[in-house]
């Protein structure tokens, strides 16, 4: 018998024109429940999400709360419904104050303070919400949606690239609306995550629910090949390499850089042929580390050595010229979303002046065509990257480089919201550039990704380099407790 | 020969018909009302008339596809023929020199602005269009006197035909540099570099692209293009004033906008610009024929660019 | 900040340029200033909101034009009700072309590119050529009678107290600043996009109207020529970013490009005074807004990047 289900989603599809982003999804939530919604990128899981709050509508099917039928026509249409999304992208105003933001909502502001002091955060109301980092901003997002007491929480992805101890306080904050008889759908990537706190799991592939089961014991293989199908080809990626690098030259060296809001002393080395792993809590230093070596940011001190050299970035291009590329952490700003996958791909050739004459097509075909082969790019969407699913869309971002070569890759979070097929592709390609001989700087806030892909690890943590660890020291324990400032054994 | 080959492999898509479906369709609407229209020498005059439209909406199109505008452009074009017809004692070839470096010294100006100081380019140029205003009204009482009519050569060569009707030297003119800015839009990595920043000019600093040189140099071109427009349109008509190019000023972003690129920049092409000139040409001789008032020009005009453009929108919202 | 200093820079110089100062050169100032002020302000709140009009010089100058002629000749009465009602079709005016922005997807730009002809060529269908008139007490209680400044006054700053704060307070008014800071965000805040940039545009005309009804209370008549509309339009940007809105959207208020015109107004006139060439004024007003909006935008960028 069905019990009372406090959310139905029944057999919704939504198609934008030929391209069928849902074809049949079915969701059942039932009140206090945490419910994870799982399913690759370009599976549906978004499109749904928008369907239920109320950002999109749906061509058929219908959603029910409470047994009553419901449409939402709007996100303040949902909101009133107690449906309260909080999206990866916070969605405040950034250039007025966190004051005006609550008011345009009609959030009350004691109930807002109350749940943001139950977080152990604090806030200037009067502060004007882009000079706000982005995990406050987050949980400020979550704590205005809690004022509004809602009956469905939905999170999407927030607790990607949150730090530890945030991103605990959300799971805290779940387990407290289950006790209350609310429920939550937990969208993430994480399925260490997913197996503690949640009690159901749906999982959609292709459009379509097909899974849809209790999540009381070992899931993850039986997550895993349901989105991933017949084709289940999720190898061990441990199949790293054990080649000594002990006498391989060293092609990177940073000495005692500071500079930005919080890198205060950081030095280290990478080897040729090595993937030197970085973990850290939010806002370390890391992002600043990776843009002053990517010659985006200047330091405010320190050295840095390329290949025995001092050097100094005052471009990228600097950067690029003595082979080291970036591949950022926010895939929107290493793409040009209008313009084609092969253009996005052979961007990287056109750097100087010299290259502003004549294209030689031949040549930047077959590069071009490489680069597709190389990383299993998907051509079909070929007139526009956005049309891209995010996972295809990093793997062009990484491609760009493959077409013009590099030494060293820095790579900040790249499979931070993608699927598992492809995550898994991403680590096998970082193995196959060591194997090239060339060096990955890796930062990635899903601990265990370091050792499924690194060969050594550096944990960042108050802008310094709190622990170097090789690889066999690198497991999930060791690597959280250097990154909130531990001593570990090394 | 290949090279050849490569300028006819530009990509025709579905709005590109419906222009030409439009533009067609104007031109016989025309011919009906006025058959003296539907004849060669017709459309030869009416080929002339749009190249100095043509080319000051060319300058504006590579602006737009940098998501960047040139509002300064009818004062680059009006001061370069100023220039030109002031230096012409000294021999028309250096005067037209000195029209040239005209235009870029004040593209370097704009582009450096732009790129190098972060100008918003709607201001910017806003900026140099009332600099330049004040500079030549000062300047034709002092510095710029001079004689106020185009040089001989100039005025014959932008009136006469070209071999035949209905070619004329504008036309080849504009032919041949539209086919240069269709080549290095579609063909080259500078034509690559303007729809990259455009589109998302982050993405290309972190590529490693000197976002700063593509403004200058997009500029640069631009003001170049409006100096050549100025000089013709000074030569069609004889004379140069300060006001020589400022119908042209809005035209040139109408005519882009019709032809498709996108004022936001990242995509579009000088194609539709073409076709949108030519429509705006035409529908200026209509509406002359019909002989109707200023104000119902003005209405029309108004009306025309927002039917297009709504029209445009709905095509490419739909594909 | 630096606007009000570089205000105060100017005033004073000119002030002491006068042989006198009193009432009626107070009075000069600011009719001098008050159609552009206006102007400006409506360009303003419009730039706030992520758009621009480039068609709000033609909106006065067709509110100036049906002001002109429809008022000839009336009485008090009359004359006041059509000067309310005008305005009210200022503000029609733009919620239409705020309305078709948002239901074609067409950039402000190009949309307002259009109207800008569209409303010249109603201008010049209402009001072939120059002429027209007000009721004579009308035109005093708007520009004050000879010499009391306080009228024309008022009118600067009313819309300001009146319209403007009220707005900004309400939920309205920062709808307005989300969409012009972030679309998306302000969507998923619970913002009616379409609705809130048409009453953007609806206050953007009211202001218009304003102005045209003011310039037909001081000039006592009007002029439909396109010139003078592309000039006023351009000048309305330039005082908005003079006054510190931001062109980006979602920054900016009021008082500014307010204050804004009277700098606008003093440099012509004080290079007059030294038999300097006006159009030399030009060259300073050009380079001065892009001094302004090149400062302002250093000091919003962060430190550290290449």
């Amino acid at each position: 018998m069905t019990q009372d289900l406090l959310l139905e989603i029944n057999s919704v599809a939504k198609s934008y024109g030929p391209v069928i982003a849902l074809k049949k999804a079915n969701l059942s939530v039932r009140p206090g429940e945490i419910h994870a919604l799982l399913g690759a990128n370009g599976a549906g899981k978004s499109t749904l999400v928008k369907i239920l709050t109320g950002v999109i509508t749906s061509d058929t099917g219908h959603i029910s709360l409470h047994g009553k039928n419901v449409q939402f026509s709007s996100p303040d249409d949902a909101r009133k419904n107690g449906i309260a999304p909080v999206f990866q992208d916070p969605a405040l105003i950034p250039d007025i104050s966190l004051q005006r933001n609550l008011a345009l909502t009609g959030t009350n502001e004691k109930r807002f303070l109350a749940e943001l002091n139950a977080m152990g955060l604090k806030v200037n109301l009067n502060e004007i919400a882009a000079n706000i980092e982005l995990p406050t901003l987050r949980m400020i997002d979550l704590a205005r949606a809690l004022s509004h007491d809602p009956e469905l929480l939905i999170l999407d992805e927030i607790t990607a690239a949150l730090p530890i101890d945030l991103a605990d306080k959300v799971i805290e904050i779940m387990n407290a609306q289950k006790k209350k008889g609310k429920s939550v759908v937990f969208i993430s990537h994480r399925l260490a995550e997913i197996e503690s706190i949640c009690d159901w799991a749906t999982v959609l592939r292709d459009g379509i629910d097909v899974d849809s089961f209790e999540t009381n014991k070992e899931i993850e293989e039986r997550i895993v090949s349901a989105m991933l199908g017949e084709k289940n080809n999720v190898t061990n990626a441990k199949h790293r390499s054990s080649r000594s690098l002990k006498n391989a030259a060293t092609i990177l060296e940073v000495v005692n850089l500071s500079g930005g809001k919080n890198l205060t002393d950081v030095s280290f080395e990478i080897k040729k042929g090595e993937v030197l792993g970085v973990a850290a809590l939010e806002g370390q230093g890391q992002d600043f580390l990776f843009e002053i070596l990517a010659g985006q940011s200047k330091p405010d001190s320190g050295q840095i050595l390329v290949n025995g050299t001092t050097v100094l970035f005052n471009h990228p291009a600097d950067a690029i010229k003595l082979g080291i590329s970036y591949v950022p952490g926010d895939r929107k700003s290493a793409l040009m979303p209008q313009r084609s996958i092969r253009e996005n791909l052979a961007l990287t050739r056109f750097r100087g002046l010299a290259n502003w004459g004549r294209i030689k097509a031949k040549d930047e075909n077959k590069t071009v065509d490489n680069a597709v082969t190389a990383l299993e790019i998907d051509t079909r969407a070929k007139s526009q990257v956005k049309r891209l699913s995010g996972g295809n869309q990093q793997k062009v971002t990484i491609g760009r480089w493959v077409t013009t070569g590099f030494d060293l890759l820095l790579c900040f979070d790249p499979t931070r919201g993608i699927d598992v097929g492809t995550k898994q592709q991403i680590y096998e390609l970082i193995r196959k550039f060591a194997d090239e001989g060339k060096s990955v700087l890796l930062f990635t806030s899903e601990l265990r990704e370091i050792q499924l892909t690194c060969d050594r690890a550096i944990v960042i943590y108050e802008g310094k380099v709190q622990a170097n660890l090789e690889i066999e020291k690198c497991s999930e324990e060791n690597l959280m407790n250097a990154a909130h400032g531990l001593v570990v054994a090394q | 020969m290949s090279t050849i080959k490569n300028f006819a492999t530009v990509k025709v898509s579905k709005s590109i018909w419906a222009l030409v479906g439009i533009l067609i369709g104007l031109f016989l609407l025309t011919s009906f009302i006025d058959p003296y229209f539907f004849s060669i020498p017709a459309v030869g005059v009416t080929f002339a008339l749009a190249a100095p439209l043509g080319l000051l909406a060319a300058g504006q199109t590579i602006c737009m596809l940098t998501g960047g505008i040139d509002l300064s452009l009818a004062m680059i074009a009006a001061g370069a023929a100023f220039i030109v017809s002031v230096k012409s004692p000294d021999g028309t070839f250096l005067a037209l020199l000195w029209g040239a470096f005209f235009c870029i010294l004040v593209g370097s100006i704009n582009g450096l602005a732009v790129g190098l100081l972060g100008m918003n380019p709607l201001i910017m140029t806003l900026g140099m269009n009332a600099v330049l205003i004040g500079v030549f009204t000062v300047g034709v009482t002092t510095f710029l006197k001079g004689s106020s009519s185009m040089p001989e050569i100039l005025v014959t060569a932008s009136n006469a035909t070209f071999l035949f009707d209905p070619l004329s030297w504008p036309l080849v003119i504009w032919a041949v540099i539209g086919g240069l800015l269709l080549f290095v839009l579609n063909k080259t990595g500078l034509g690559r570099l303007v729809y990259a920043i455009g589109d998302n000019a982050q993405a290309a600093r972190l590529a490693g692209v000197k976002v700063w040189q593509v403004q200058w140099a997009t500029y640069v071109i631009c003001a170049l293009l409006g100096g050549i427009g100025g000089v013709i349109i000074g030569g069609q008509s004889g004379a140069v004033a300060i006001s020589l190019a400022n119908p042209f000023l809005l035209p040139s972003v109408a005519a882009v906008v019709i032809g498709g690129t996108s004022i936001m920049g990242g995509t579009g092409n000088y194609t539709g610009t073409i076709l949108g000139t030519l429509i705006l040409t035409v529908l200026s001789y209509l509406l002359a024929t019909i002989n109707s008032s200023e104000a119902v020009k003005q209405m029309i005009y108004g009306a025309i660019i927002l039917v297009l453009a709504w029209t445009y929108s709905k095509i490419s919202q739909n594909s | 900040m630096g606007i009000v200093g570089l205000v105060l820079i100017l005033g004073y110089w000119r002030i002491n340029q006068l042989p006198q100062f009193g009432s009626y050169e107070a009075r000069t100032f600011i009719l001098g200033i008050l159609p552009i002020a206006l102007l400006s302000m409506g360009q303003a709140i419009i730039i706030i909101g992520g758009g621009i009009n480039l068609a709000i010089g033609a909106e006065a100058v067709l509110i100036n034009c049906l002001s002109a002629k429809y008022m000839a000749g009336t009485s008090l009465t009359e004359s006041i009700l059509l000067a309310i009602f005008f305005v009210g079709f200022g503000a029609l005016i733009g919620a239409i072309t705020g309305w078709i922005v948002s239901a074609s997807g067409i950039a402000d730009i190009v949309v307002t590119l259009a109207t800008s002809y569209l409303l010249v060529g109603v201008a010049m269908f209402v009001m072939p050529q120059p002429g027209g008139g007000i009721n004579q007490s009308l035109a005093d209680a708007i520009g004050g009678k000879d010499p009391n400044f306080i009228p024309p006054l008022i009118w600067l700053i009313l819309p300001l107290v009146v319209i403007w704060i009220p707005l900004y307070r309400s939920r309205t008014g920062i709808a307005m600043f989300a969409i012009g800071s972030n679309k998306d965000a302000a969507f998923l805040s619970g913002v009616n996009v379409n609705r809130t940039r048409i009453k953007l545009y609806a206050v953007g005309g009211l202001f218009a109207g304003l102005s045209g009804v003011v310039l037909t209370g001081i000039t006592l008549s009007a002029s439909p020529f396109a010139m003078i509309s592309n000039t006023a339009t351009l000048n309305s940007v330039a005082g908005a970013v003079l006054g510190g809105v931001s062109l980006a959207g979602g920054v900016g208020g009021l008082a500014g490009p307010a204050m804004a015109a009277l700098i606008l107004y003093f440099i012509p006139n004080i290079l007059l005074a030294y038999g300097i060439d006006p159009s030399y004024s030009q060259i300073i007003t050009g380079a001065l807004t892009i001094l302004v909006v090149l400062i302002g935008g250093l000091l919003r960028k962060r430190t550290g990047k290449t």
